[in-house]
C-alpha cells in the first residue's frame, strides 16, 4: 500500500491538488493496479530491447519552411490564443510565480 | 438478430434509385436521435446542419455519420466527455473529419464517450452514462460507447471511434456491431485529442463488414500532419474484402480461451472458427505466450503516456481555469483538480509515479520490454498463420454500476483487445451471434499483421455470413 507521504508527492508531480477524500481514493486505486503489475517482475527481459513506438518511423522530419497545410494565419491565430482565460493581444497571460507579500 | 436500418450501400442504392435524397435521409436521423438520444445518451451533440455535397461520384457522399467528441470540427465543442473541455471550441479540423467531408459525407453529431476516452463501459463521461441499445440497465461498452450505441440503434450510418486499448472494438462486440482498429500510423491522428500516442489509432463503427472496408478507405493515408502516418498506399479494401477462405490459415491461440472467459461468448466464437474451418480455412493452433503479462504492460505504458498527454489540461491556454487560485501553481493544481473526474485523475497519478526518479526503470522501461516480447509473440505467429481469432471480451455487455467501483475488473474486460495496440497491429470485432444465456451479442475478434487489414475484412466478412446463414435457419 501506498503511504499518504507517496500519494502526496505523486500529486505533487502531477500538479493536482488533493482533498482527504481523493488522496484515500487514490492511495486504494493506485495500490490495487500496483499490486496487479507487479507480475511483469516474473517476465524474463534479459537481453531484450525495450519497444517504444511501432512502426519504425525514425526522424520524421518536414522542411523549415511555412506550411500552405496548415496556414497560421489571424483567424486561427484568435481560436488558439482567444481561448485562454486571460490574455492580451497575442500574449496569454498567467499568474505571478510567486505569491506576493 | 436486429434490423440495423441504412446501410452505406443501401442508402446510396436508395439515392441512385430516387428514392431517397441525402437530405431526406439526413432529417429521418435527426428525427430518429430526438426520439431516442433521452434513454440512450449516445450524442453529446447534435449542433450540425445538413449541407449539400451535391451529387458527387464518393461513395460516402450524402452519408449521415457520427464522431466521437474527441476529434476536432473547426469552430465546434469538443468535450472528449469532460468537464474540463466543456467549453473547448476547435481551432482546426481533425484530418478524419476533413476528410469525410471532401467526400460528401454529412456529420450528424459528436458522440458521448468515457473522458479523454478512459474507460470500458460508457460510464466514465462527465455528461451521463451512455446506454446499450439492446439493454438499457446494461453497458454499451467504452470508450467510444456512444459511437459504438448509435450505430446499434440506428441513430446514424456508421460512426469513428478512437481505440488505444479496445476502446472501439470492446465496445463493438457489446453492441452487436462492427469495429475496426486499423494498424497504427494507418489513419491520421492529427485532431484527435492525445490519450496514449504509441497506442491511439481511429477506426469506424459499421453496421456491416463492408461498410467497415468502404470507411477505412476513405480515413486511411499518410498525412504531412501526423509524422507517425505510415508512407503506405492505400489499397482497395472491398476488393481484399471480397476473397475466399480457401488457404487462409487461422490462428487460435488457447492463451485467449483460459480463465474468465464467459461459457456463452467462447460458444459462439468456437462457433465462428468452425463456420471459417467449412468455408475452407485451415485452422492453426499458435501460442502468444507473453499474453498473461498484456494487461499490466498496458497499464503503466498508457498512463505514463496519459500523465504526459494530459498535462497540457492545466487552465492557462484553454478549458477549465480556476476561479480560486491565487498563484500560477494553484492555477495548475486547482483547476486539474476541479475539472478531471477519477478516472484521468486514477491514471495520470499512475503515470506520474511510473515516471518519476527511482520507479522509472522497475515500471516504465521494464513494461516497454515486456511489450517488446509481446510484439515478438504476435511477429512468430504470423509467420505460419494469416490472422489471430478468439472472443473480443470474455463477457457480453455488463449491468451498469456492476464494476464501477473496481477499477481492475473493469480493466479486465480489454484483456483480448489490448495486446494488439501493444503490438500495433490490426483487429476488428464482429458480431458472431447472440449468447445462449443472455441473449445479448457476442463480438469476433479477427487480428491481422501489420497492414494487413484486408485479410481480417476478409475474414470478417466469412463469419457476417455464417452468422446470417445460421439465424435464417432458426427463424
Amino acid at each position: 500500500m501506498l503511504t499518504d507521504a507517496e500519494v502526496n508527492h505523486i500529486a505533487k508531480l502531477a500538479r493536482i491538488e488533493l482533498t482527504d477524500a481523493l488522496r484515500e481514493r487514490m492511495k486504494k486505486d493506485l495500490s490495487s493496479v500496483l499490486e496487479y503489475v507487479a507480475l511483469l517482475e516474473k517476465a524474463d527481459t534479459a537481453g531484450v530491447e525495450p519497444l517504444y513506438q511501432v512502426t519504425g518511423l525514425q526522424n520524421q522530419t518536414r522542411p523549415d519552411e511555412r506550411r500552405a497545410d496548415f496556414p497560421m494565419d489571424a483567424a486561427l491565430f484568435e481560436r488558439l490564443v482567444g481561448q485562454a482565460p486571460a490574455h492580451d493581444g497575442r500574449l496569454v497571460k498567467v499568474k505571478a510565480v510567486k505569491r506576493t507579500t | 438478430m436486429k434490423d440495423f436500418g441504412y446501410t452505406i450501400a443501401s442508402a446510396r442504392e436508395a439515392f441512385l434509385s430516387g428514392t431517397l435524397t441525402p437530405e431526406r435521409l439526413f432529417e429521418h436521423y435527426q428525427r430518429r436521435i430526438a426520439e431516442q438520444n433521452g434513454t440512450l445518451n449516445a450524442y453529446r451533440s447534435v449542433d450540425f446542419s445538413y449541407a449539400d455535397h451535391g451529387r458527387d461520384a464518393s461513395i460516402l457522399a450524402g452519408i449521415p455519420y457520427a464522431l466521437k467528441d474527441n476529434m476536432l470540427v473547426g469552430g465546434t465543442i469538443a468535450t472528449a466527455g469532460s468537464k474540463i473541455l466543456e467549453r473547448y471550441v476547435s481551432a482546426y479540423d481533425s484530418t478524419v473529419y476533413a476528410k469525410l467531408r471532401s467526400g460528401g459525407a454529412q456529420l450528424l453529431g459528436k458522440t458521448n464517450m468515457d473522458e479523454f476516452a478512459m474507460g470500458s463501459s460508457g460510464e466514465n463521461s462527465a455528461y451521463g452514462v451512455v446506454r446499450n441499445p439492446w439493454d438499457t440497465d446494461r453497458v454499451p461498452g467504452g470508450s467510444s460507447a456512444g459511437s459504438a450505441a448509435a450505430v446499434a440503434a440506428d441513430l446514424c450510418v456508421f460512426s469513428l471511434g478512437s481505440d488505444t486499448g479496445g476502446s472501439i472494438r470492446q465496445p463493438a462486440a457489446m453492441c452487436g456491431v462492427v469495429g475496426l482498429k486499423p494498424t497504427y500510423g494507418r489513419v491520421s491522428r492529427h485532431g484527435l485529442m492525445a490519450m496514449a500516442s504509441s497506442l491511439d489509432q481511429i477506426g469506424p463503427f459499421t453496421k456491416t463488414v463492408e461498410d467497415a472496408a468502404l470507411v477505412l478507405g476513405a480515413i486511411a493515408g499518410p498525412d504531412p500532419l501526423d509524422s507517425t502516418t505510415v508512407p503506405h498506399d492505400v489499397p482497395d479494401y472491398v476488393a481484399e474484402m471480397n476473397g475466399d477462405m480457401t488457404g487462409v490459415r487461422v490462428g487460435v491461440p488457447k492463451e485467449y480461451f483460459g480463465e474468465g472467459l464467459s461459457a456463452e461468448v467462447r460458444e459462439r466464437v468456437e462457433g465462428g472458427i468452425r463456420a471459417l474451418e467449412r468455408a475452407g480455412a485451415e485452422i492453426v493452433e499458435v501460442s502468444l505466450p507473453h499474453s498473461a503479462y498484456a494487461l499490466a504492460v498496458y497499464y503503466i505504458v498508457q498512463p505514463s503516456e496519459v500523465s504526459a498527454n494530459l498535462a497540457r489540461y492545466d487552465g492557462i491556454r484553454y478549458g477549465h481555469s480556476a476561479s480560486d487560485a491565487d498563484t500560477l501553481l494553484e492555477v495548475y493544481t486547482k483547476s486539474r483538480a476541479q475539472g478531471f473526474g477519477p478516472e484521468p485523475l486514477r491514471r495520470i497519478m499512475l503515470g506520474t509515479y511510473a515516471l518519476s526518479a527511482g520507479y522509472f526503470d522497475a515500471y516504465y522501461l521494464r513494461a516497454q520490454k515486456v511489450r517488446a516480447l509481446i510484439r515478438q509473440d504476435f511477429d512468430r505467429a504470423f509467420e505460419r498463420v494469416d490472422v489471430i481469432v478468439g472472443p473480443t471480451s470474455p463477457t457480453v455487455a455488463f449491468k451498469i454500476g456492476e464494476k464501477s467501483d473496481d477499477p481492475l475488473a473493469m480493466y479486465l474486460s480489454d484483456i483480448y483487445t489490448v495486446p494488439v495496440n501493444l503490438a500495433g497491429v490490426p483487429a476488428l470485432s464482429v458480431p458472431c451471434g447472440l449468447g445462449a444465456a443472455s441473449g445479448l451479442p457476442v463480438g469476433f475478434h479477427i487480428i491481422g499483421d501489420m497492414f494487413r487489414e484486408g485479410m481480417v475484412l476478409r475474414v470478417a466478412r466469412h463469419i457476417e455470413h455464417a452468422v446470417r446463414e445460421s439465424s435464417e435457419h432458426t427463424h
